[in-house]
């Protein structure tokens, strides 16, 4: 017969669905569904299978991954003590920049660079990225408890932290406190501190007193776009989380490490 | 250079939404996915560079999965999502409601096998290859078990004309669970 189309079967009816024709086939199940309203019907029918699944689930790939899931943390339990996982040395060069600031030569930081950074730092680390990815696209609920009302806020999370907290001043970097929330890490309190400059950059600080593991020093990693300082000073762990440039986290992250430095619970 | 840890990240969420979609249940699909994560980070060594990562991974998945699914072939190897509709739909209407829970219901209705293939492409857009190659099944195999596992998803939903493809295969009807 002269009529191509005849020769459609089955399974070029599905690949047609998929996407997975060439033009030409393509073109000929168009005309063979155009002339054929019952395969029409169920072509459509397909569609929406495939459209009812992706409302059906695809949100959960829109969701946070919990911690549990973080490849890093479940790596590190593996007993993956090699460098570049995590909380990467790849971040040595903008720590070293922070040690150098801070002239700090040896001590807690020097031993948490150039050891391992522990299973527990990995998972505080992933939560504070997590928080951050999750809470500073919100545009009327970013915060708990605004800075309207700090007072209130510094006392509230201190009772739940359990340790006076004190929340940094970032203004001489252009970056304004919008307020804080109460979050769970690993079963403990943890707290989040979200500020905004005139651009609309936010800035996230991640406290918590989850153990942040014996030889956790101040490490740097990236991930998705976000760039995370983190350290643990014996009793709180910090991360601070952003998207700015390596360097201008790195400048306000030594400022917040200041700024803690003399508040450290005993 | 890019590690596998930081290489897996990105594929995680897709494979919690397959497996939520494969087992009907938020809970024991983390599971699999912490299973597979736990399986590919061991085997790390037999991952080569210029592999397809997110097929590896689905393979993993699904050879746990098929374990598991052999190791439980008595036991009711399918809960169906009770809360799932409302956990997942993004507002409360009625007609999505009941459409997601017919889904939910049909798809713990099928067989593995179609439930598989129809995920893999409808849900996770792999090629026909790639999901010959997860589920280590000839290419034609594959359009076939799409081809029923599709008509038998719609005759469920009641979805379009009520007869059967004018092609069939030539394959046993797939089985069906007891009710």
């Amino acid at each position: 017969m002269t009529d191509p189309a005849r020769n459609i079967t089955e399974d070029e009816l599905h690949a047609y669905v998929d996407g997975a024709l060439k033009e030409r086939r393509r073109q000929a199940v168009e005309d063979w569904l155009a002339a054929h309203p019952a395969d029409a019907e169920r072509v459509a029918a397909w569609r929406r299978q495939i459209a009812l699944m992706s409302k059906a689930y695809g949100a959960i790939a829109e969701e946070p991954v919990p911690a549990r899931l973080c490849a890093r943390t479940i790596a590190a339990r593996l007993g993956d003590r090699r460098p570049a996982t995590g909380l990467r040395r790849g971040g040595l060069a903008a720590a070293a920049a922070v040690l150098l600031a801070l002239g700090v030569a040896g001590g807690w930081m020097a031993h948490g660079l150039l050891g391992s950074a522990s299973p527990e730092a990995e998972e505080v680390w992933h939560e504070a990225l997590s928080a951050h990815r999750v809470f500073t696209v919100e545009k009327r609920h970013a915060v708990e408890v605004g800075s309207d009302q700090r007072e209130h806020l510094v006392r509230w999370l201190s009772n739940r932290l359990g340790y006076e907290v004190v929340i940094p001043d970032l203004a001489g970097h252009g970056f304004r406190l919008m307020g804080g929330r109460l979050l769970a890490s690993s079963g403990e309190p943890a707290a989040q501190f979200m500020y905004e400059n005139a651009g609309g950059d936010r800035l996230t600080l991640y406290v918590t007193r989850a153990n942040g593991g014996a030889d956790a020093g101040f490490s740097m990693g990236e991930e998705n776009g976000m760039s995370a300082f983190y350290w643990y000073d014996g009793r709180v762990s910090y991360a601070l989380v952003g998207t700015l440039s390596r360097e201008a986290l790195n400048a306000i992250a030594i400022d917040v490490y200041r700024q803690l430095e003399g508040v450290r619970p005993s | 250079m890019t590690d596998l840890p930081e290489a897996l990240e990105e594929h995680i969420p897709a494979l919690r939404r397959y497996a939520s979609a494969l087992l009907g249940n938020r809970d024991r699909a983390d599971e699999l996915v912490q299973d597979t994560l736990e399986r590919a980070l061991s085997r790390r060594h037999l991952f080569r560079v210029d592999r397809n990562l997110r097929g590896w991974l689905f393979t993993i998945m699904h050879n746990l999965y098929a374990n598991n699914a052999r190791s439980r072939s008595r036991a009711p190897g399918f809960v169906p999502v009770e809360d799932a509709a409302h956990r997942l739909s993004d507002g409360p209407h009625q007609d999505d409601h009941m459409a997601l829970r017919d889904l939910q219901r049909a798809l713990s209705e099928m067989t593995p096998q179609h439930r598989t293939v129809l995920l893999l492409i409808g849900l996770e857009g792999l090629s026909y290859r790639e999901a010959a190659e997860v589920l280590d099944i000839p290419v034609g195999t594959v359009m076939s078990r799409l081809a029923r596992a599709r008509e038998r998803l719609r005759l469920a939903l009641g979805d379009g004309p009520g007869t059967a493809p004018a092609v069939e295969e030539g394959a046993p009807p797939a089985r069906r669970r007891a009710p």
